[in-house]
């Protein structure tokens, strides 16, 4: 028996010479990461929304270099310009429910709400996808003089449509000017982005500059660490103001911050009317100059104060390059960075830069990222990324994907209800600041609901000229399945080949019969919801 | 640095895997420069403790080695070094355009123009226009209170949602209040009123309207000695059919923003100053918006009229330019002052003695 006091020295040994350590960073084991098949439905749910085709899929199947031609080809779809509004979506953070103003203040019907809201949630992005997809350098973003919007908004806003439309505007929006003299700085110069960043006269703009700072330069004055003044009278402006100039807990940040905040004045509303809160107030641009605040400037170096100033300077600034490339990846890989992905931040970087700002060479690399592909490795930049093993599908991708399949789409006044909060989005882990990453119970009902109602149109007969109509076209219905039946919808649905002595084939039949014992009708929806249902459809 | 089983993972205390050999039978100890086999080490320990005998020497031995193992050791020989692309320099092409949109000249021409405008501003004439569209009211479209203030009365109606619709099929939505009230200062009586409103639209079924805010306003002081001081501000953004309007720029959409004016006039003696922040609704014009601060001018301070305060213009792409024109103390009886665009002179901006005269021409108020 061994004494307790021989227990140490055995611990101590045993634990410093463990035969399983964790594999050392320099040597990792062979990783081979997600398999072709994965990354084409990764890739293609990421970039288009929606499921490979089965074409695309035997494709891959067939020859597996075919990958990356598909995938680069990916980027030229026009879903690709939703997908990139999706991308940016959290920069902006003007996906929401509430408005200052809604249609009505406008004279515009009240069916139009929904509509309007929508209008304005989608403004800033709408220019964004449309840079991207035209492939047009990505820092016109921020120095546009065209805005593109829901026509909607030419009935309420001070705009103009531009004679010319571009073929490439997705439909249902046109570019347009606004005709009230504003600046032009691209998204700073949408109403959409000062309605969704309120500011008082007291605030100052602040938030909003905060905003600007976080959504191009991913510089968030919110997360840095600050030793709070505790002997600051915060009823008290003057106080206040004293603080903000000469505290040095203040003045880390207002010193940057404050400069920035005044090249916003044209969006004080002094009013709080509808017609007020549309138009840009030009003669309130030089309000800080009469309220003694800060001179505009741009991270320490003066400036003329123009908005139009700001959107170069901020394109201008390295820092631009370097969070749009971050943005994409994090959203690509759905996970926030770390240390050990600044190497390939890098290398995307380079790709970006190179291609002349063009945020389609950016995504196209991303999507080949190791890393992005399930694989951990070393990057040659520096660092040893974690490979993404598994996603959550976005509310968004979940309905378009079960739309593109089924031609179902869970709708309210003509708007996808999984892009509104009080509808399903918040419910299924959406939000204005991008979609949970963690499957949830909500989610799982979205998922289960969507998959319900594509059952039944198909069922119907609505599913138009959708992958799962078309493959249950002719079919008779009333019959059981064949299995070639089921492994055709397997693969239209789940992206994936089995044969017909499948498990999964099996047990789809068994169901059909199970249920036919109420309808063959029943017996479709039930084996439809299954396959629309699979937990492989949300995971990818 | 010591290695415990709270710090398993500590360097120096990290089992380094030797190239080639299986991890289970390759790890060794790192201790300095030297590397003891573990799988030697713990089957030296396992015949130590079946023996009793051989068990004292083993286990100094095992907490030698333990200790020795895990005790401070030297840093880690550095890695190889690596050659990692070094990263492009980013280097952006987008310029702004800092040019100034305005000439001395464009300048010149605006100034007297958008000093005239302000003028006609016409606040009795703005209520005068609203409280005809108010006629098309009945006793309960829109909903009307009349309260008492301390030397006056407020007479507001409201009507929320989607509004309310008179008798004569007129829509009222909104909010609006209108105040008289007669107030002291320094001894002497001060009238007044004024109308405010959040967003209301007054909307008529042959298509007269007014929609938009506003909140305008006069008062009148006349003091024994002769001195009669009329106020006026306005903040309006507001729009009206072309009848509704008529010719005043605030209800064409002319002019948009806020202003305050004072008139005073002793005899022969006239001052006016104002203050405002307007911008003009036609897009295409060379000054898309205008300060005037601290405006001040009268005809008793020079023989063709002193002016002091600064006027700032706004070109088409946002580029303010300065004037500057006498102090209070010492204002400028060329009424000339140097336009500036960021810190460059581009020339003289005046204005001439007669339109300084016609500025100062009025009875009762210049507006």
């Amino acid at each position: 028996m061994v004494k307790p006091r021989y227990l140490l020295p055995l611990v101590l040994l045993a634990v410093g010479c463990d035969d399983d350590p964790a594999p050392p960073p320099e040597a990792p084991a062979v990783d081979p990461g997600l398999d072709a098949r994965s990354v084409l439905v990764r890739a293609s749910l990421d970039v288009r929304g929606v499921r490979p085709t089965a074409a695309e899929l035997d494709a891959v199947l067939a020859d597996p270099t075919q990958l990356d031609v598909l995938v680069d080809g990916m980027v030229d779809d026009p879903r690709f310009e939703h997908r990139v509004r999706a991308l940016f979506a959290p920069a902006l953070r003007t996906r929401r429910d509430g408005y200052p103003f809604d249609a009505t203040d406008y004279g515009l019907e009240e069916e139009e709400r929904l509509r309007f809201l929508r209008a304005i949630a989608e403004e800033g992005l709408n220019l964004i996808g449309h840079v991207a997809a035209t492939d047009r350098p990505f820092s016109e973003v921020l120095t546009a003089d065209y805005t593109i919007v829901d026509p909607i908004l030419l009935a309420a806003w001070p705009l103009t449509q531009t004679g010319e439309q571009p073929a490439s505007l997705r439909e249902g929006t046109v570019m347009a000017r606004y005709d009230d003299a504003r600046p032009s700085a691209g998204v700073l110069s949408t109403n959409a982005f000062y309605w969704r960043h309120t500011s008082t006269v007291d605030n100052a703009n602040r938030g909003r500059a905060n905003a600007v700072a976080r959504a191009f330069l991913c510089e968030d004055y919110l997360e840095r660490p600050i030793d709070f003044p505790t002997g600051v009278d915060l009823t008290n402006e003057t106080a206040i103001n004293d603080a903000i100039n000469n505290n040095p807990g203040c003045t880390a940040c207002h010193a940057t911050l404050d400069p920035l905040a005044s090249h916003l004045w044209g969006f004080m509303y002094i009013a709080d009317d509808a017609v007020t809160w549309s138009t840009y107030q030009s003669q309130n641009e030089r309000l800080w100059e009469q309220r003694d605040l800060a001179a505009p400037g741009f991270f320490g170096t003066p400036t003329s104060g123009r908005l139009s100033s700001l959107g170069v300077d901020i394109t201008n600034d390295p820092r631009f390059v370097s969070c749009t490339v971050q943005r994409v990846y994090e959203g690509l890989l759905g996970r926030e960075i770390t240390v050990a992905d600044e190497g390939q931040l890098a290398a995307h970087r380079e790709v970006f830069i190179s291609a002349g700002l063009s945020l389609k060479a950016l995504v196209r690399s991303v999507l080949k990222d190791p890393a992005y592909r399930g694989r951990t490795h070393i990057s040659e930049w520096g660092g040893r990324p974690e490979g993404v093993d598994l996603k959550l599908v976005s509310p968004e991708q979940l309905s378009t994907s079960v739309e593109a399949l089924t031609g179902y789409r869970l709708s309210i006044f003509g708007v996808n209800m999984t892009e509104i909060d009080f509808a399903v989005r918040a419910l299924a882990g959406g939000g204005e600041r991008g979609p949970t990453s963690t499957p949830s119970l909500g989610h799982t009902i979205v998922h289960r609901r969507l998959a319900e109602g594509a059952a039944a149109i198909l069922i119907q007969g609505e599913g138009d000229a959708s992958p799962l109509a078309q493959r249950l076209s002719g079919v008779d219905l009333s019959a059981e399945p064949s299995p070639d039946l089921i492994v055709g919808l397997i693969a239209d649905t789940r992206s994936e080949r089995v044969t017909a002595d499948d498990p999964a084939v099996t047990s789809l039949i068994t169901l059909w019969r199970d249920l036919s014992n109420e309808s063959s009708e029943v017996a479709w929806r039930g084996v439809l919801t299954a396959l629309l249902a699979d937990p492989a459809l949300a995971i990818y | 640095m010591s290695c415990s089983l709270a710090h398993p993972g500590v360097a120096g205390c990290t089992p380094q895997k030797v190239g080639g050999e299986h991890p289970a039978t390759a790890t060794t100890l790192t201790m300095g420069a030297l590397r003891f086999p573990c799988v030697a080490l713990r089957s030296a320990l396992g015949t130590s403790v079946a023996t009793p005998g051989a068990m004292h020497r083993s286990w100094l031995l095992g907490v030698s080695l333990a200790f020795v193992a895990c005790a401070d050791s030297p840093p880690d020989e550095p890695p190889p070094p690596v050659d990692r692309p070094e990263p492009s320099p980013y280097e952006p092409t987008v310029e702004a355009n800092e040019d100034s949109q305005l000439t001395v000249e464009q300048a010149q021409a605006a100034l007297p123009a958008l000093l005239h405008q302000v003028i006609a501003t016409d606040p009795e004439g703005i209520r005068d226009r609203l409280g005809a569209l108010m006629a098309h009211a009945d006793a309960t479209c829109p909903p009307t209170t009349v309260s008492d203030i301390e030397g006056g009365t407020v007479t507001r109606w409201e009507a929320y949602g989607e509004g309310c619709t008179s008798g004569d099929g007129t829509l009222f939505q909104g909010e609006v209040r209108f105040t008289t009230a007669e107030t002291m200062q320094d001894g002497v009586p001060v009238v007044g009123w004024s109308l405010d409103s959040l967003q209301f639209e007054v909307r008529t079924t042959t298509g007269d309207f007014m929609r938009g805010s506003l909140s305008v306003g006069a008062t009148t002081q006349e003091r024994p000695d002769g001195l009669v001081i009329d106020t006026m501000a306005i903040r309006s953004q507001l729009e009206a059919d072309a009848t509704t309007a008529g010719d005043n720029p605030w209800l064409t959409g002319a002019l948009h923003g806020q202003a305050e004016l004072l008139a005073g006039r002793q005899g022969p003696g006239r001052l006016l100053q104002m203050r405002a922040v307007v911008k003009p609704a036609d897009g295409d014009a060379a000054v898309t918006a205008t300060e005037l601060n601290e405006i001040q001018l009268d005809n008793a301070s020079c023989p063709e009229g002193g002016l002091s305060g600064s006027v700032a213009m706004r070109d088409a792409l946002g580029g303010w330019h300065d004037v500057y024109f006498g102090s209070d103390d010492a204002p400028s009886c060329t009424a000339c002052g140097e336009l500036d665009f960021q810190g460059e002179a581009m020339g003289q901006l005046c204005l001439s003695p007669a339109q300084r005269t016609q500025l100062l021409t009025w009875e009762t108020t210049p507006w």
